[in-house]
C-alpha cells in the first residue's frame, strides 16, 4: 500500500543511507587532510538524483491510480523527509540556500509532471489492459530518461 | 557405509578453503620506535587458495586503525605495505570476502636512547658497528630500510655506506631522499662523488643535517657528529596542527542528523496526522538554516615558541584556524601583537586584511563553509626574561632551576625523550629529578616538543599565558607552549 506514511519511511530510508556514507566520507576527508567540500557536492547531487528517481517511478503509478490530493502524499512525504540533510549538505558544500529551493522546487515540478502523465495514463486506460503495469512501465521509462542524462542533469546547479 | 562416509568428508573438506599460514609481518628498524612516529608494516600474505576477490586488511592499535584493499592472489604469495602509527602493538587481520581471516601482531619497541640505523651491506663481512654512549645502533642490511618516508620518523638517524646507497631500490631512495629534505639526521660513508651530489641536491635546511664523509664513523666521530646536528629555530612545518583541538562539527553534524532521524521515526510509527509528517522535515529544515547562521565563525589561534637558554627573544610559529558555520565570506581579527609577524599564504579563496598606512597584517578574510577548515600560518619573535636552567648533577640526576622572581607553577622538564612533571619550584628556587623517574609523553604538546630536541638537549615546557594578547574581535588563543632548549653535557644513563 503506497501512502503517506509509506513514503515517509522510504524517503527516511533514503536519507539514512546516504547519510551515513556522508559522515564516513567527510570524517574520511578530515583524517586525512582532505578538503570536504567533494563528498558534500556529490551528497547533494545523489540525494536529488536518488529523490528524483523515486520519484519518476512511483508518481505515475499513484497520478493513475488516485489523481487527488491524497495521491500526492507519498510523493511529497518521500521527497521531503530528507530536507534537512540537504540543507546540511548545502552548509557543507558552500551551496547557497537559493540553489537547495531551487533543486527541491525542481524535484516537485518533476513530481507533478509525472503525476500529471499518470493522470493522462489514467484517461487513456480503455485501451490498456493493465493500469498499474502502464504506470510502472511510463515510471521506469522517465526513471530510465533521467538515469542516462544525469550528467546533464546534476553539474553545478545542485551545490 | 564407510566408504560414503570417507567419501563425503573427503568433498566437504575439499570444499573449504585451504586454511593458510599466519601473515608474515616484518617492520623497519627491528621494531624500534619513539612517541608520536609512524612506521610501516611489510605484510606477506600467502596463497589463498579461493576464488578472485579483495583482500582487506585491518590494523589495530592504540591510536586507532588502518585500513587497506588489496585484490585477493590466489596461486601465489602477495606483499602489502602499511603506513601505521609506530605507538605500542598492532593486531593486523587479513580479511577474504569469504570471511577467512589470517592474523598477526607487530608490537613496537619504544627506545630510552635515540636509535641511530646502521645500514651497510658489507657489514657480515667487516667488524659489528661502534655502540657510541647514548646511542642505541640498529644494524641493517639495505633491503630493511623502508619505502615509506614517513617511517623514518622512528628513528632519530640514519648512516649509510655509498654501497648500501647503490642497493636501494627506487621507493626506498625515494623515501630517504625524502627524510634528507625533511633535515633528517643522515651520514653517508662514501667517496663516490655521485652518491654524495644525489643527496646534497636533496638536502633540505641547507644540508646541515647531511654529513658526507669518505668513512664509516667511528664512535667518537658518530656521537660528535649527531650532536651537532641543526634543529630549524621554529616549527618550519605544518606540525603545529597536531596542537590544534580538530574539528567536532562532524560529531555535532551526526547527532543533528540522529535527532531528526529518532523524531521522524517516533512520528512515522505513531498515528501522526499527516500535517506533522509533512512539517518536521520542512520545520527541521528551517530550524537548521537558522542555526546556521546564527553560529559565530569559530576561530582560534595556537602558538608554539622555542629558545634557547640564553636567548633574549623567543621565536614563534602560530596558527590561527577558523571554522564556519554557514557558506560565506567572514573576516576575523588577529591580536595586534601578531599583526606584525611573518605569514604564510592563507590559502584558497581566502586573502589578508592589510593595514595601508603601516603594512600591518588585520586579520584574515576567509571563505567558510560548515566543515572547511581555513588556516593562517604566522611566525616571529617575543621578549622572554630569564626562565630556568637546566644542569645534570651526579647519581643521574637533573637539576631545575627557577631564574625568575616568580614561582614556577607547572611546567614539564624533557629528556632523552621522557617527560618529567615540575610544579610549584619557589622563585630562585630550585628542584632535583631522578632520571629513572621519566614518563613517556602524555599529550600532543610533549610529544611535539620531546621530537623537536636534540640529542644533547634538555628542554623545559611551560604553557604560556596568552589571555593578555587578545584583542577586541580576535581569536582566543586556544594553547600557548613554550619549549626551552638547553644543551646538556650527557648524562650516563
Amino acid at each position: 500500500m503506497i501512502n503517506a506514511r509509506f513514503g515517509g519511511w522510504l524517503g527516511l530510508a533514503i536519507g539514512t543511507v546516504v547519510a551515513v556514507w556522508w559522515l564516513a566520507a567527510v570524517r574520511f576527508a578530515l583524517q586525512n587532510g582532505f578538503e570536504t567540500t567533494t563528498p558534500s557536492v556529490e551528497l547533494l547531487e545523489t540525494l536529488w538524483l536518488t529523490r528524483m528517481l523515486v520519484i519518476l517511478l512511483l508518481a505515475p503509478v499513484l497520478g493513475l491510480r488516485q489523481p487527488s490530493w491524497t495521491g500526492c502524499q507519498p510523493i511529497l512525504c518521500m521527497a521531503w523527509m530528507s530536507l534537512p540533510l540537504a540543507v546540511l549538505g548545502a552548509a557543507a558544500a558552500g551551496a547557497t540556500w537559493q540553489r537547495v529551493l531551487l533543486a527541491e522546487l525542481t524535484l516537485l515540478a518533476a513530481a507533478g509532471l509525472a503525476y500529471a502523465a499518470g493522470w493522462a495514463l489514467r484517461h487513456a486506460s480503455a485501451l490498456i489492459p493493465s493500469q498499474d503495469s502502464a504506470g510502472f512501465a511510463l515510471g521506469a521509462s522517465l526513471a530510465a530518461l533521467a538515469w542516462a542524462n544525469r550528467a546533464v542533469l546534476l553539474p553545478g546547479w545542485v551545490a | 557405509m564407510w566408504r560414503f562416509g570417507l567419501a563425503a568428508m573427503a568433498v566437504f573438506f575439499g570444499s573449504q578453503p585451504a586454511i593458510a599460514q599466519q601473515l608474515g609481518i616484518t617492520a623497519p628498524w627491528g621494531g624500534w620506535s619513539r612517541p608520536g612516529a609512524s612506521s610501516e608494516l611489510d605484510i606477506e600474505i600467502p596463497a589463498i587458495d579461493q576464488p578472485a576477490g579483495e583482500l582487506r586488511i585491518v590494523a589495530r592499535g592504540a591510536e586507532g586503525s588502518v585500513t587497506a584493499s588489496v585484490a585477493l592472489s590466489r596461486s601465489a604469495p602477495s606483499r602489502v605495505r602499511l603506513a601505521v602509527p609506530a605507538q605500542g602493538g598492532l593486531d593486523i587481520e587479513a580479511i577474504t570476502d569469504n570471511g577467512l581471516t589470517l592474523r598477526a601482531r607487530q608490537d613496537f619497541k619504544s627506545a630510552e636512547r635515540p636509535v641511530l640505523a646502521w645500514v651497510d651491506s658489507g657489514l657480515r663481512a667487516t667488524a659489528a658497528p661502534p655502540a657510541p654512549a647514548g646511542l642505541r645502533i640498529e644494524a641493517l642490511q639495505p633491503a630493511d630500510l623502508p619505502r615509506i618516508a614517513a617511517s623514518y620518523s622512528s628513528v632519530a638517524g640514519l648512516v649509510i655506506t655509498g654501497s648500501s646507497l647503490a642497493e636501494l631500490d627506487d621507493a626506498q631512495l625515494l623515501a630517504l631522499l625524502e627524510q634528507v629534505r625533511r633535515c633528517g639526521f643522515v651520514y653517508l660513508a662514501s667517496e663516490v662523488a655521485q652518491a654524495q651530489a644525489v643527496l646534497q641536491r636533496a638536502a633540505g635546511c641547507g644540508g646541515r643535517n647531511l654529513v658526507l664523509a669518505a668513512s664509516l664513523p667511528d664512535a667518537g666521530q658518530l656521537t660528535q657528529a649527531f650532536a651537532a646536528q641543526w634543529i630549524p629555530p621554529a616549527l618550519a612545518d605544518n606540525r603545529i596542527n597536531a596542537l590544534g583541538a580538530g574539528n567536532r562539527r562532524v560529531a555535532v553534524l551526526a547527532a543533528v542528523l540522529l535527532a531528526y532521524a529518532i523524531v521522524a521515526l517516533l512520528l512515522l510509527t505513531a498515528t501522526t496526522p499527516l500535517r506533522w509528517l509533512l512539517g518536521l522535515p520542512l520545520l527541521a529544515a528551517g530550524a537548521i538554516h537558522l542555526a546556521l547562521l546564527a553560529i559565530p565563525v569559530e576561530s582560534s589561534l595556537i602558538v608554539w615558541a622555542e629558545a634557547g637558554e640564553r636567548d633574549a627573544n623567543a621565536q614563534y610559529t602560530a596558527l590561527l584556524q577558523v571554522h564556519g558555520a554557514a557558506p560565506g565570506l567572514r573576516s576575523v581579527n588577529l591580536p595586534a601583537a601578531l599583526g606584525a609577524s611573518g605569514f604564510g599564504p592563507p590559502g584558497n579563496g581566502n586573502s589578508l586584511l592589510w593595514d595601508p598606512l603601516t603594512a600591518r597584517i588585520l586579520g584574515v578574510r576567509v571563505q567558510t563553509a560548515m566543515l572547511t577548515e581555513c588556516s593562517l600560518p604566522l611566525s616571529g619573535s617575543f621578549p622572554i626574561a630569564g626562565t630556568a636552567t637546566i644542569t645534570a648533577a651526579a647519581g643521574n640526576h637533573l637539576i631545575l632551576r627557577n631564574a625568575r622572581n616568580a614561582p614556577l607553577s607547572k611546567a614539564w622538564l624533557l629528556y632523552r625523550g621522557r617527560q618529567y612533571a615540575i610544579a610549584n619550584v619557589g622563585p630562585l628556587g630550585q628542584v632535583t629529578v631522578d632520571i629513572g623517574t621519566g614518563q613517556q609523553p602524555a599529550d600532543r604538546a610533549q610529544r611535539l616538543a620531546v621530537a623537536r630536541l636534540a640529542y644533547d638537549e634538555a628542554g623545559i615546557l611551560l604553557a604560556l599565558d596568552l589571555s593578555g594578547m587578545r584583542s577586541q574581535g580576535s581569536p582566543p588563543i586556544d594553547s600557548g607552549w613554550l619549549l626551552i632548549r638547553q644543551p646538556l653535557t650527557p648524562v650516563s644513563l
